[in-house]
This record gives C-alpha cells, structure tokens and sequence, in this order.
C-alpha cells in the first residue's frame, strides 16, 4: 500500500485526483488538506509515502510547505501537481528536493505512474520540466562564459557606440541619429554597462580592437 | 589864439578819445534831452538794436523800450532820488526787428549851470543771458516740482531726525491725513507695527547700505492699512554730511492684490493636478485589482473545475475502455478540448496577473513573458539586465512590469519587428526600462498626443502609469524607424 496526503486548495482537484487514484489498489489516500500549513501537521501525525502538493495555497505555500516536509522528512516523495510552469517555480522546488513534477492539464495517467516511481525511488516530471531547466542552464553559461559583449547592443546601440567612439558629444550624436540627447544620453549609459566598459576611452579602444572606428 | 587853437585841438583830441571810447564800449550807452529824446547813441547799442545812427538819434526812448513804467520812470521829472545820483531800472528793449533785449540801465539826470533839468544820460547792461539762465531755472523747477507732484508714488524728505519736512501730493493722498498734519512729524507715526525699524536703521547705516527697499504697511488716518514699499536715499550737503532721507513710497495693495490672486490661482491648479493625479491612479489601482480578480475568478475557480472536469472524464474513459472504442475515443477529444480550454485559462489569468511577480519580482516575471512571447511568435527578445535589485517597491515592480508588457504588446500587434532590445537598468536614482524594436514604428504626432492626453490608450496608461510614480515616460518613433520607448521609475 501506498499511503499519500493530497494537498490542493480546490476541494473539486482533490475530489477529482481521489476518484482517480481509487481505480488502484496499491493508493490508499491517508488524508487531505486546502491549506499548507495544515499539510505540515498532517505529515507529521500521518506519515505518509508520498504527498501530492499544489502550489498557490493559503497560509503556507507549496514551495515553503515542501521545502519543510523535505527537512522534517527527506523519506517523504513530494509529487507536485500544479496549473503553473514558471521557470523560478520549477527550479526552487527541484531545490527543494522533489520528486516529481506534474502540470495539471497533463493525463491524470501521468500522476499515477509518478506516484508509482517515485514510491519506487524514482523520479517523474512533466515534459515542460527539462526544458525549462536545459534554458536555465545555457542562461547560466552565457553569463560566465562569453567575454565579449558587443552582441549584446542594439542596432541603435551600435550606431552610438560608434559615434561615442569617434569622439562625437551627446549634442552631435541627437543631432545626427535625429533622437534627443536625453535618448543618447540612456544609449550610452545602457551600452556602458552592457559592454562592461566605465569610460569613453575603454570604450574607443574596443572600437579600435573591433575595427569599428578608422585610428 | 594860437593857444585857442591848440586848446581846441586838445579839447577835440580828448573829445575824439571819448568818442572812441564810448564807441568800442560794449555796454549801450546813450544821452536823452528834457523830452526823452536820444541825442546820442553808442555804436553798440545802434548796431544791437538794428538801428542807422541816423535812424535812431531824434526817436524818442518809448519807441525803443518794451514797458511803460520803465519809460516813465525815465522820462520822469528828476526825482531827489535821481538829482542825488544815478537810478536803475530792469529794462526791456525793443530792436528794430522786435529783437528784445534785457538788461539793466542806470541812468543819470542832467542838468544845467541853473539847475534845469536837460535830459538823461544811461548806461545799459545786457542780461539777457542772466535772465535767460533764470527762466531755464525756474523752468526746471517748475518741471521738477510738476513731476514731484504729479507722479503716483508718494515723495516724502525727513531731515536727519527723522522729521518729514516735505510731502508730495501722492504720499498725502495715499495717507488721508492733511499737508499740516503730516509735517514736522516723524514717518514711523504712520508706520503699523513691524517694519519700522529697517527705516530707523536707514540713519545709522546710510553710509553703507545700497538698497534701503523695505516693505511696510501705512495707516491712513481712516485706519485702513496700505502696504507699500519704501525706498530712502540718503541727502548729503558738499560736505558729505548727512541732511535726511528722501523716499519714494510705493503703495502695493493692488500688487498684494494680484499677488494673492496668483497664489490662489496656483493652489487650485496645483489641487486640481492633485486631484487629477489621484485619480489617474485610483483608475489604475481599480484596473489592477480588476485584473487581479479576474485572474483570480479564472484561475481558482474555472480553472480548478475545469481540471476537475478534465480529470473525471478520464477516470470514466479509464472505465470504458475495454468495452466501447468509440466512446473512448469520443471522450479523449472532450478531454482534449478541456486541456486546450484549462491552458487558455491559464494564460488570460497569466496575462492579468502573473503570479510569478508577487513571487519572483520584475526581472524573473518579465523573463518569463518574453519566453511565452517568443514561444508564439517570430520575435526576438534580447534582455539585459544590471544591478537591479531582485525585489523593490511592489507598485513600481508592477508599474515597470506592465510598461513592458504594453510595450511588448504593441510591438507584436503593430510593429513587425524582428528583434527587440530590452534593457532593464538600475541607475543611481532609478529603475530604467527601455524597449526597442527595429519594427515599421509610427508617427511622431501620435506620440505628441500622449502627453496632451489623447492617443492610443495603451500608450497614455503607461504614461501615466511612469508618472504616478514621479518617474519619467518618453517614446521616440518614426515611420520605418523602430520605436524606443524610454521608462526611468525613481527608487
């Protein structure tokens, strides 16, 4: 037997979730909560094998919820079953030290075979789950890895960059690029700190090195 | 006879010195007979008068001389006066063009061995120019006294204690109080309470103070208060010593006048900018909690019944499934409907409000927003980011975070860019949020409309949505120019 709390702030979920773990016999729901901090008591006095946790909860939320359980009792396999996909959510409750991961607008058949791996030691996610994190991990490598930044520049970040670097004032650049200085002012401000560079010169030099601007 | 002879030739000698003398003089100088006659006429007063010798011996001196009394008080009978020496007498003549000259004679009666009265002699002196010189004086004055009394503000002149010894006819008018009243009195009786004393001060430190301007208020005898500007210049005699004050005083009830006027105006205006700002911002706190209820009526109510729904249809297709196909398969395409249903859901309530910014804050949100944009559609979005704080005030995080999705969403409905810069910056004062797209952009006009309160609706909340928070909105386009849109958003 599987013992397993269900936690959802929506009676209806938790009615629909029951009437489909009834179809196995292995599920035996143990006990069920709307609030998050309910859930923490219902852990501790029923023990059970696995909790199935929503998100958006009152009083505790099922990342604070989750992330307790998994100190209390790291045995415990947390199944998330949620409406939200957010990049931040995911990554906090894989953290946290989740099991599975599973979208509610994905086939119910899908939290049962969770529920049956994780019982096993396993894992389960949605299939949104490893993308999501794959995009997190390139974000992570572009950070440290690339040095030059000059991709980074707009069009018309580029056309300043230029101008700046031929020596060109704020006043000469508006004019010619027909923008107020105040605009050129935020373009130089923001190519700065885009391309790491903290004066006019640093910022020529780069110029030079890139063959943007004749010496 | 020989020295009769000689005598003569002396006498006619000395004569001829004479003559020559009177001749060069240039003082007039003629000799009259008992009738007034002139038998004799200097050149200088023939040639001043315009007359021929000839002309001028035999005319009779009334002919000559401008005013009555002067002729008869020459042609007079020898007073004692005049028997005991010589007289003067202001003279005008009368030249033979009418050219008048003034002056001064002094004349002498004549008389003979018997005692009889035989005529008159004078000598005139011209002073025309002296005369001139006065007149120009009295003129002057004259003009100086006029534009004293005359000019609107008021004049008054204390001597060096303080006493008024002159008023104009202004300063009187100005106080109510009679000419007699107000000599020989001191200025500060007039003066009502505070302000006295920088006049008082104008004595002590006259030498070295430039501008004694000061602000009092009058009483008029009436007891109505006027309040006016003094100004006191210090009077020195060649000495340099110091005689008292002469002061313009102005009278500024009609520029106190104006003056509350113009700050009564400014308070209304400044409360109706208040009040418009209030309102602004309660339209879009009421949009926002609007939206909030919606997304949360969506989320929590139709959509956790449609998950709901979802999931017993697939409990009951579990059941079904070995005994009717058909059904099955008629009941996945129900479930299917609801999946697609349950994400539309998901996506409106996103849209009105993404959780993920009460959570995360802006820079994950809106990361977030550009991966679903660039998910749907064939658009770049190139984010940077620097120095931004992972939380701060929770209006500004919203305001930014819906600058860029309006933005966003314009770009996608109107633009087709293909690349979008969006940078997302924290300055030494601010937050600043700058989009920009290298899309179709539009009219400058329409832009200029946004500040007037009109235009696109899009464009004026946010707008007013960087304004409610004292930040700053400004959008740069033109046609086949991309647009930039520039938020700055003080923290």
């Amino acid at each position: 037997m599987i013992k397993i709390l269900i936690v959802d702030d929506h009676r209806v979920v938790i009615e629909g979730i029951k009437s489909a773990l009834r179809e196995d016999p292995e599920f035996e729901v143990v006990g069920e909560t709307v609030d998050g901090l309910r859930a923490l008591e219902l852990v501790r006095s029923l023990n059970p094998d696995i909790v199935i946790m929503d998100i958006s909860m009152p009083n505790l939320n099922g990342i604070e919820a989750t992330k307790r359980i998994k100190k209390e009792r790291p045995w415990i396999g947390v199944v998330i079953f949620t409406m939200y996909s957010n990049k931040e959510f995911v990554i906090d409750l894989f953290k946290a030290g989740i099991s599975a991961y599973i979208l509610k607008d994905d086939p119910l058949t899908d939290l049962v075979f969770a529920i049956k791996a994780v019982k096993g030691g396993g894992t389960y996610f949605s299939t949104m789950a490893p993308s999501v994190l794959l995009n997190h991990m390139k974000e992570l490598e572009e950070g440290t890895a690339v040095k030059d930044y000059y991709f980074r520049l707009s069009q018309r970040e580029k056309e300043v960059f230029r101008l700046l670097a031929e020596g060109k004032s704020i006043r000469e650049i508006a004019a010619i690029l027909f923008i107020s200085p105040k605009t050129v002012e935020s373009h130089k401000y923001n190519i700065m700190e885009k391309l790491h560079v903290r004066s006019i010169i640093d910022l020529t030099k780069m110029a030079i090195r890139k063959n943007l601007i004749e010496v | 006879m020989e020295e009769l002879l000689l005598e003569i030739a002396n006498v006619r000698q000395s004569e001829q010195k004479f003559r020559t003398f009177v001749n060069t003089a240039s003082d007039f100088m003629y000799m009259a007979d008992e009738k007034g006659y002139f038998t004799f006429v200097n050149e200088s007063m023939s040639r001043s008068l315009a007359y021929l010798e000839e002309e001028i011996i035999g005319m009779h001196i009334s002919q000559a001389v401008k005013k009555v009394i002067v002729e008869e008080e020459i042609l007079k009978k020898p007073t004692k006066s005049m028997a005991q020496g010589e007289i003067s007498i202001e003279v005008e003549w009368i030249g033979k063009g009418g050219k008048e000259i003034y002056g001064e004679i002094k004349v002498i009666a004549l008389y003979d061995s018997e005692g009889k009265f035989k005529g008159s002699r004078g000598v005139f002196r011209d002073l025309t120019e002296r005369k001139r010189a006065e007149t120009a004086l009295q003129e002057s004055e004259k003009r100086y006294r006029m534009l004293v009394e005359s000019m609107r503000d008021g004049l008054v002149i204390q001597d060096d204690g303080d006493i008024i010894t002159y008023v104009n006819n202004s300063f009187l008018n100005m106080l109510g109080y009679p000419e007699q009243e107000i000599i020989g009195r001191s200025i500060l009786d007039f003066i009502d309470g505070p302000g006295a004393s920088p006049i008082q001060k104008t004595r002590m430190k006259h030498m070295e103070v430039s501008d004694r301007s000061c602000e009092v208020v009058l009483r008029r005898k009436d007891g109505l208060k006027i309040p006016s500007i003094i100004s006191p210049q210090p009077i020195y005699d060649h000495d340099r010593n110091f005689l008292g004050n002469l002061s313009v005083v102005t009278d500024i009830t009609s520029l106190k006048q104006a003056e509350n006027a113009l700050r009564l105006s400014n308070e209304i205006l400044s409360n109706e900018h208040d009040q418009r700002k209030m309102l602004s911002k309660r339209l879009i706190d009421f949009l926002e909690q609007i939206r909030l209820q919606i997304a949360m009526e969506l989320h929590d109510h139709i959509g956790q019944n449609l998950t709901s729904f979802k999931m017993s249809l697939e409990v009951l297709r579990n059941q079904l499934r070995p005994s009717d196909p058909l059904l099955e398969s008629q009941i996945k395409a129900i479930e299917e409907k609801a999946v697609q249903l349950l994400k539309d859901v998901k996506n409106i309530s996103h849209g009105l409000r993404p959780s993920i910014l009460d959570a995360y804050g802006l820079e994950s949100s809106l990361k977030e927003s550009f991966n679903e944009i660039q998910g749907d559609r064939d658009i770049e979005i190139h984010f940077f980011s620097s120095n931004v704080p992972k939380r701060f005030d929770r209006e500004k995080e919203l305001a930014i975070y819906r600058i860029a999705q309006e933005a966003l969403s314009n770009i996608c409905k109107h633009s087709r860019a293909k690349n979008v810069h969006v940078n997302l910056i924290r300055k030494d004062c601010c937050i600043s949020l700058s989009v920009e797209d290298d899309g179709e952009g539009f009219d400058q006009e329409e832009i200029m409309k946004t500040s007037l309160g009109k235009g696109p609706l899009g464009l004026l909340i946010m707008r007013e949505r960087a304004v409610q928070l004292d930040g700053e909105l400004t959008i740069e386009s033109g046609i086949g120019k991309g647009t930039h849109i520039l938020a700055e958003i003080p923290i």
